[in-house]
């Protein structure tokens, strides 16, 4: 579909107007991923809790507030169909309509992440079984909930610094090295039950981690548009 | 009219096969992954390494190839999913390759190793289920087979439980020092990665199934989430509770 032809001054007003319109829906769209961010940010601190604490009823809020999350990543993802259908968008749009199909997809998962942290409530006293696991647990979880801020953050203010400094954050392996062995060194009889819960949660936060530093990767794409950077998402 | 440029749906099976090459280089490296990890095999490790750059450039043309799609025709609807799929799978394939990296260099941390025949066993069956899971998903994405790709979440299952043995394993093997602690944190994040691999491999699976029908794994949460409002609703009618969410 080409560009309407204008071919008065009452045309082109009209023209302006929808261009305006176009303009601020791209606005709206930007700000409900930031939503969505909040909302996964929430359900991060109910993991935080539910680590700490085991909070059976933090996890219950965590669990709907998940189906929000996800009502919100099915929404945004009608209206970015919408507006590629309709305006057949270029250059810097098209890099934020994208952008956003593949944001929210990373936030949708970070959510379901923590979300599977919050699940572990019922069996927390595992988690705590070996006081080592759970302090690094909960070391691993600040650090992914810095990283995920961050990214959130260079989102909302397209903050090209915070934006790289969080894609090239590098692997928290050291930590998840700990883990195992602060686990290996336990020698109860549900020495390996307890080693897979808690691996589980460390695998988790790992990976929330991981997540955020592909946000920040596409933030960067966001803003520069250089191919290059698609690439950084690559490790 | 031969002469003409390509036309819209050229190019998406372009995308398409793109997408089966990039599925077919990480179905290769699994297995050659595993082989290197189960040999010892120090330069098989680093030519692993190494072939990931193949991986990353072609996942990095199919991203570009997509956006060029986009931006020059006003695709349909369903031609659209396609196209979004495409993107969310380039993902989940250039990290499945990454994690096979991840295992030939866990392979150079344990070198001169040995590994018993219950730990040895265990991973190559971990191997051949994360290459199994991977190959129905392609399948599933070539074949546009919406039913194949919801099904994988449930075949992931078998990857879960072995990697569960092979927990158990490594600490059976730790416990008669059969294995020293460096080797054991290594080979028990050696296994995760094959289970990740697995979770790549159900997350295409979903991906399909809304490439083919356009239903999400997230519209049953937001369907939840509908039915609680319009309850809550009903309820707030009667005794006039205002939110569907108050008093949490």
């Amino acid at each position: 579909m080409n560009a309407p032809r204008i071919t008065s001054l009452a045309d082109s007003a009209e023209v302006e107007q929808v261009r305006q319109q176009y303009t601020s829906e791209l606005e709206q769209l930007a700000l409900q991923v930031e939503l969505m961010g909040v909302l996964v940010d929430e359900n991060l601190q109910r993991m935080r809790t539910v680590l700490n604490a085991g909070d059976l009823n933090v996890a219950e809020e965590a669990i709907r507030t998940d189906d929000r999350i996800d009502a919100m990543n099915v929404s945004l993802m009608e209206r970015s169909y919408e507006l590629l259908r309709r305006e057949a968008p270029v250059a810097s749009d098209l890099r934020l309509i994208v952008s956003v199909l593949r944001v929210t997809a990373e936030l949708e998962r970070i959510g379901d992440l923590a979300l599977r942290i919050a699940k572990l409530a019922p069996e927390h006293e595992l988690l705590t079984r070996v006081p080592a696991a759970i302090d690094i647990l909960e070391t691993l979880a600040e650090h992914a909930v810095n990283q995920y801020r961050d990214a959130l953050r260079a989102w909302s203010t397209l903050d090209l610094g915070l934006a790289e400094q969080v894609a090239s954050e590098p692997e928290v392996a050291m930590a998840s090295r700990h883990l195992v062995e602060a686990l290996l060194a336990y020698e109860g009889p549900d020495a390996v039950v307890v080693a897979l819960r808690t691996m589980v949660a460390g695998q988790a936060l790992d990976r929330i981690a991981d997540h955020s530093a592909v946000l920040g990767a596409r933030v960067r794409y966001l803003i520069t548009g250089d191919p290059d950077h698609l690439a950084a998402e690559v490790r | 009219m031969p002469e003409q440029r390509k036309t819209f749906h050229q190019e998406l099976d372009e995308i398409r096969d793109d997408i089966v090459r990039l599925g077919a280089l990480v179905g290769e490296v699994i297995p050659r992954g595993t082989e290197v990890l189960l040999t010892n095999d120090m330069g098989g490790a680093q030519a692993v390494i190494e072939a990931d750059d193949e991986l990353d450039d072609l996942s990095l043309r199919i991203e570009e190839h997509c956006y060029h799609v986009l931006a020059l025709q006003q695709p349909m609807a369903s031609d659209l999913r396609s196209i979004v799929t495409g993107l969310w799978l380039t993902g989940e394939l250039e990290r499945s390759g990454d994690l096979m990296v991840n295992v030939a260099k866990g392979t150079r941390r344990i070198y001169g190793v040995s590994l018993d025949p219950k730990l040895r066993g265990l991973i190559e069956r971990m191997s051949e289920e994360a290459s199994r899971l991977m190959k129905l998903a392609l399948d599933a994405y070539a074949e546009r087979n919406a039913s194949l790709g919801v099904a994988i979440d449930d075949i992931d299952d078998t990857l879960d439980t072995l990697h569960g043995d092979y927990i158990e394993a490594i600490f059976e093997s730790h416990a008669t020092h059969d294995i020293g602690l460096q080797a054991s944190v290594q080979l028990a994040l050696i296994g995760r990665y094959y289970e990740r691999i697995g979770d790549h491999a159900v997350n295409i699976g979903q991906r399909v199934q809304y490439m083919v029908t356009g239903w999400l794994p997230e519209q049953t949460g937001a369907a939840r989430l509908v039915a609680r409002r319009s309850l809550a609703a009903e309820i707030g009618a009667e005794n006039s509770v205002p939110e569907a969410e108050s008093g949490q």
